[in-house]
Order: structure tokens, then C-alpha cells, then sequence
């Protein structure tokens, strides 16, 4: 695909050259840079597209668990036949339950984009020759194209606030989780707050169980966890206060490999998404489909980790697993 | 030399793929497996038929039990087959704005079978709302209710199940998935506390033991939730079942060795339940909705050349 030469050219050196994307040091700008307004030649986008593409998606029937299957009823079935129809882009989509199956075959390399939350390729950024650039973001039911990892504890429980978790007990995602892990330490070590220890698990339904089992003070979920995960089966909201919320960051979003992509290719998507949603969205998309890629320059995870070490004093427990759901 | 890996792996049994019987017989997806004392394997289908098998894996009877809703769960004990279903009323609940009218459990019945599909009695067990899965543990039959999520103790004398005790409060269930079997220690019952990734031993209602995480290593449990189903093998080792995709290990009692069974194909599909059993030979048996059959496993190494049926790759 990256042979693929075209009047599209003049479109691509636009994205590629835009700062930091190919040259000089990375740019932590994780969505793409948009095109100008000016829509490509119609020849030129007349000229089929394919593209190979890993999903993982918390509201899609084919990778949630079936105990949110009432919830969880998205397909793409229709949005790949508009892509077709209309814009003659081929979607090959291979649908991953497993996040862990998924990000082997994000480190393989064997998919030209991936359809997920961002870090779940993001963070292999400087393990991997990919270059993942997000072309735009999915919407969910509620039309939010965003997330958050939230702090909770018990209801009734003398922690109050965030900064009660001072010399606390916290239950966090593994580091491959941006919003169970990094997210929230980089919170605590901006409020110079130190957990006594800190407990990692892989899922958001490891940390409510430790945090209803009493074994940790404040667990640190997805926001969507108790509504759209299987913790949803055993944790009521209302058995919950929410102390704090981490910085908001993308819930899902495409995100094609610009080494496997060409710039071009990758803008021409990003345009036939947003012209086939709104509006236009496939009632099966559960929402108003795609949008505009958000501005998100996630910490690389060094520097986490390191506002983690200070934040979270003698941590122990902690799992070297990089899986995360 | 030996690695210090392989003397670990020693300490549990490894297990192979012996074969597949049932599929002239199992016209339904099977909900249960019971293992009587004579190693007859009793297999409940979803439509409230009883199949029984030899060790062998040869039909010996097979009866239909008239109850209804369907019977869900099923032991044995005794020459006696009890089955178990769960009453149903609807209801509507909210989903995220959306009212969604739903089956809500009511209640259960037991009724008694002999092995040739007689109804003895009927016993009632007041307390329990469902039943996913039903074992004796000592004297007592033990209900596990995924309604309220508890685990339900009664002393069978006469109509009524008298509730000797419970344990609720303890167990994160999703999927409609809770099961558990009978555990090494007299009196002691292990979970598949599937929600929380742990597989929990109880011992006079005390939990006295603990193993799992979710994670990507094959000691670790996989999936939004796992493991689905638990069984004790007679020198403590307990039997884990994953799904999505099927996965079979055999932990040391501690959790702290395991070895995966193999050869498995997939048992299920989606996020569903994969019962079951295990003989006095230590031959375990599980259920395949896939196929309608049972698959038995039995200690040994699997022949590196043979062709096992692998593990289905992830849905398309």
C-alpha cells in the first residue's frame, strides 16, 4: 500500500510533514494530523482501498463478554458496507476477545490499524517498528468519544477524598492499562500522594473484588466498568464513591500503522469515517459513529512509572504482566 | 540437567485427550456432569434429559425428567439423581435508559430420580432463587445460587431442605457462570470464583485458600472472566476450565504448579460454561455444547505426533 502513488501525493507529504510525524525526534501527539478541508481527487479515491484490521472494542457483540451483551450490541457490519459503497475502502476486520491475543499481533505487526483503546498499541511505540497514528475516534452510546479511570472506594468509607489515599492501600490496572495505571499515578504524583502499597491487577473486576474483599482502601477502575464490563454482574454503582477522576483520554479509536499506511491512504480513511458518521452513522454503530481524532499525548511510560515509584513509596505486590482489560 | 521448571511441572499430573463419546445420545447441549460412586457418568442436557454412561463411555439409561422450567443443575449420591431448576418470573429492569423486560429466578425445586427415571420426591428448598450447580459436601447438599450469589447449605430430612448455613458476600459471579466441586479436605468445597480470577477453597464456610489472577501467562487465568468451572482430582490437584478459548490446566493444591491438559479442541463457544466430572481413576470428563459430547481426559502425555485438534484462533 505504501507503493501506491497517486495525485494523493500532495495530500500525503501534507500529513507527513506535519511536526514530529517521520522526522526528528517522535511527537507525542498520538492523533493524526488532519488534512486541509479540500477533498482529494475523486479518481484518486475511487481507487480501492484494503486494509487489514485488529478489534477490540468495549461496546461491539463480537469481543464483549456476553454478560453485557444487552449493552454491548455493536456491530460494524453496516459501516463496512458504507465504506465499500461509498468510498471503496475494504475493512478487513478480525475481532480479538482477548486483549492479550491482540497485542501479540500488534507486536507481529500482522494488521495495518487496529481498532481500541489507543494505548493498547500506543504503549508498544518504542518496542515496535509500528508507527500508529489515531485517524479518528468512535463515539460510544452515549455519543462520548472519551474515558476515564475513576477511584472509587466503599460507600460509607473514611476515605473521602483523593487526598485520603495518603498512606492508603490502592488496587491499580497493570501498566498496560493507561487508565487503571498510568493515568492515575501520574494524578497521585501531581498531588504528591503516597498509597502505602499499591496492588496491580489485570482487569477492573480484580480491583473491585480486592476492593470489596477489604484487601485495599481505593480501587482504580475504567469508568465504564461497573455499566459496561463484567464487574457489572457483582458491583452496584451505588455501592461506590468516586474520589476522583484521571485526565480524560480516548475511549476507542482507529489508529492505522503509518509504517504499513501510507499518510495519504490514512487521511482518505479518516474522511470516509467521518463522512459515513453523524448524521449518517449506521443505527448499529450504537452511537454517531466516528469523529475527529482528539489531541492525546499520553506520558510514555517511563516517566509514569517513575512518578509512580515516588508516589507509591514501598509498593509491593506489584505484577510485571502486561496485559490489561 | 533438569530444569527447576520441569521439576515443578512434575508435581502435577499431565493429562491427554483420550477420546469423544456421547454424540449419538447428547441431542441437547449438556448443563451438568455427575460422577456416582460406581464411576457412571450422569450428563443433565439443557432440556431435562438424564443420559448415564460406563466408564467407557457406554450408555447404560437415559431418562427425560418432567420438570419444568428444565432442570439446571443435577448430583448424585446414593443411587439417587437430584435435579434441580429454577422458577422464573418476569420483570423489567433499566439498562443504561433502556427498559428491558428480562426473566428474574423465583425459587427452585429438587426433585429425587432413581437411575432408571422414577420419581422418589420432591424437596423443597426455601432460600435459594437459582441453581447453577448442586453438590453433596459431607451429609449436605450445597446449592449455588447465582441469583444471590451465595453458596447454600441444607440438611435433607423429609419435604424440606432445612439451611444449615451459607456463604455469600464473598463471590464476584458474571455470565450466569457459578460453579464449584466437592474439595480435597473433608467438608472443604473449592469455587470458580470467575469474576474475581480466583479459584477459592472453603472449609466450614471459611475460605482457607486462595489462587489466580487474570493475565497473560499460561499459571493465569484469560478471558473477561475465568475460570469458568473447578474439580479436585484425588490427591488434592485441582482441575481448572477456561473458555474463550477452552483451556484445561491441572493446579498443585497451592496454585503454585500447573500444566496445561492437551490436545483440547473448543468446548464452547462464547462466554459459556464448561462442566465438568471426575472419576476414581482420576479420568476427568467435559462437556461440549459445541459438538453435543463429552470429551474424556486421562493421565498421560499426550504423543507429540499425534494431531490435536488445536485451539480455535480468535473469532472472525
Amino acid at each position: 500500500m505504501k507503493a501506491w502513488v497517486t495525485p494523493l501525493a500532495a495530500l500525503g507529504l501534507f500529513v507527513a510533514a506535519a511536526p514530529g510525524e517521520g522526522r526528528g525526534p517522535a511527537n507525542p501527539e498520538t492523533a493524526l494530523a488532519t488534512a486541509p478541508a479540500t477533498a482529494p481527487p475523486q479518481a484518486a479515491a475511487r481507487k480501492p482501498l484494503v486494509l487489514k484490521i485488529a478489534v477490540n472494542d468495549v461496546y461491539c457483540r463480537k469481543t464483549a463478554c456476553d454478560c453485557i451483551g444487552r449493552i454491548a450490541t455493536r456491530s460494524f457490519d453496516s459501516l463496512l458496507a458504507e465504506l465499500q459503497t461509498r468510498h471503496q475502502i475494504t475493512l478487513d476486520l478480525t475481532y480479538f476477545m482477548e486483549v492479550f491475543d491482540l497485542q501479540q499481533a500488534i507486536l507481529a505487526r500482522q494488521y495495518d490499524g487496529v481498532l481500541c483503546k489507543p494505548w493498547t498499541a500506543l504503549q508498544y511505540s518504542n518496542k515496535s517498528l509500528a508507527r500508529f497514528k489515531r485517524v479518528a475516534d468512535l463515539l460510544d452510546p452515549d455519543n462520548k468519544a472519551s474515558m476515564t479511570g475513576v477511584f472509587l472506594t466503599l460507600s460509607g468509607s473514611p476515605v473521602r477524598t483523593l487526598a485520603d489515599v495518603q498512606g492508603k492501600r490502592i488496587a491499580l490496572g497493570r501498566d498496560d492499562s493507561y487508565e487503571k495505571h498510568q493515568a492515575p499515578l501520574q494524578l497521585l504524583a501531581a498531588n504528591h500522594l503516597r498509597p502505602a502499597q499499591q496492588l496491580c491487577f489485570s482487569s477492573c473486576s480484580e480491583n473491585l473484588s480486592a476492593l470489596l474483599d477489604g484487601k485495599v482502601d481505593v480501587a482504580v477502575v475504567s469508568s465504564y466498568a461497573l455499566t459496561a464490563s463484567c464487574a457489572a454482574d457483582f458491583a452496584k454503582p451505588e455501592d461506590f464513591t468516586t474520589l476522583a477522576a484521571t485526565a480524560t483520554m480516548p475511549l476507542a479509536s482507529l489508529l492505522v500503522d503509518l509504517n504499513k499506511v501510507s499518510a495519504a491512504e490514512a487521511a482518505r480513511l479518516q474522511a470516509a469515517l467521518l463522512e459515513v458518521s453523524g448524521a449518517k452513522a449506521p443505527p448499529d454503530l450504537l452511537g454517531g459513529g466516528f469523529v475527529l481524532p482528539a489531541s492525546w499525548k499520553p506520558t510514555p511510560p517511563a516517566a509514569a512509572d517513575a512518578g509512580a515509584d515516588s508516589a507509591a513509596g514501598k509498593a509491593s505486590g506489584t505484577h510485571s504482566g502486561k496485559a490489561g482489560q | 540437567m533438569v530444569s527447576l521448571s520441569a521439576v515443578l511441572a512434575a508435581e502435577v499430573p499431565a493429562y491427554k485427550v483420550a477420546k469423544s463419546f456421547g454424540q449419538n445420545e447428547i441431542k441437547a447441549p449438556p448443563a451438568c456432569l455427575a460422577m456416582d460412586a460406581k464411576d457412571h457418568l450422569h450428563v443433565l442436557l439443557q432440556d431435562g434429559t438424564v443420559v448415564i454412561y460406563d466408564a467407557d463411555g457406554k450408555m447404560t439409561g437415559s431418562f427425560k425428567a418432567d420438570m419444568q422450567p428444565a432442570p439446571t443443575a443435577m448430583t448424585v449420591a446414593e443411587g439417587r439423581i437430584y435435579l434441580i431448576a429454577g422458577e422464573l418470573t418476569e420483570t423489567t429492569r433499566e439498562f443504561q435508559g433502556k427498559k428491558v423486560k428480562m426473566q428474574e429466578a423465583a425459587g427452585v425445586k429438587c426433585w429425587v430420580f432413581d437411575p432408571a427415571g422414577v420419581k422418589l420426591s420432591a424437596i423443597k428448598l426455601p432460600g435459594v432463587f437459582s441453581a447453577t450447580d448442586a453438590h453433596f459436601i459431607g451429609k449436605e447438599l450445597v446449592i449455588a445460587d447465582i441469583a444471590r450469589q451465595s453458596l447454600v447449605f441444607y440438611a435433607l430430612t423429609g419435604e424440606v431442605g432445612k439451611e444449615t448455613r451459607r456463604i455469600d458476600k464473598v463471590f464476584r459471579l458474571c455470565c450466569g457462570i457459578f460453579d464449584f466441586c466437592p474439595g480435597p479436605a473433608a467438608n472443604s468445597l473449592v469455587v470458580a470464583n470467575l469474576g474475581a480470577f480466583k479459584v477459592q477453597t472453603f472449609l466450614d464456610g471459611k475460605r482457607v485458600a486462595e489462587f489466580g489472577a487474570r493475565g497473560e501467562k499460561e499459571a493465569e487465568f484469560h478471558g473477561c472472566c475465568n475460570p469458568v468451572n473447578v474439580a479436585c482430582l484425588a490427591d488434592g490437584s485441582i482441575v481448572t476450565v477456561e473458555k474463550s478459548p477452552t483451556r484445561v490446566k491441572i493446579y498443585d493444591n497451592t496454585g503454585k504448579t500447573e500444566k496445561p491438559v492437551t490436545g483440547l479442541a473448543e468446548l464452547v463457544e462464547g462466554c459459556n460454561e464448561i462442566p465438568i466430572a471426575v472419576d476414581s481413576k482420576g479420568a476427568l470428563y467435559l462437556a461440549s455444547d459445541q459438538k453435543n459430547c463429552i470429551v474424556k481426559c486421562v493421565p498421560g502425555v499426550a504423543d507429540s505426533a499425534a494431531t490435536a485438534e488445536p485451539v480455535a484462533p480468535p473469532a472472525k
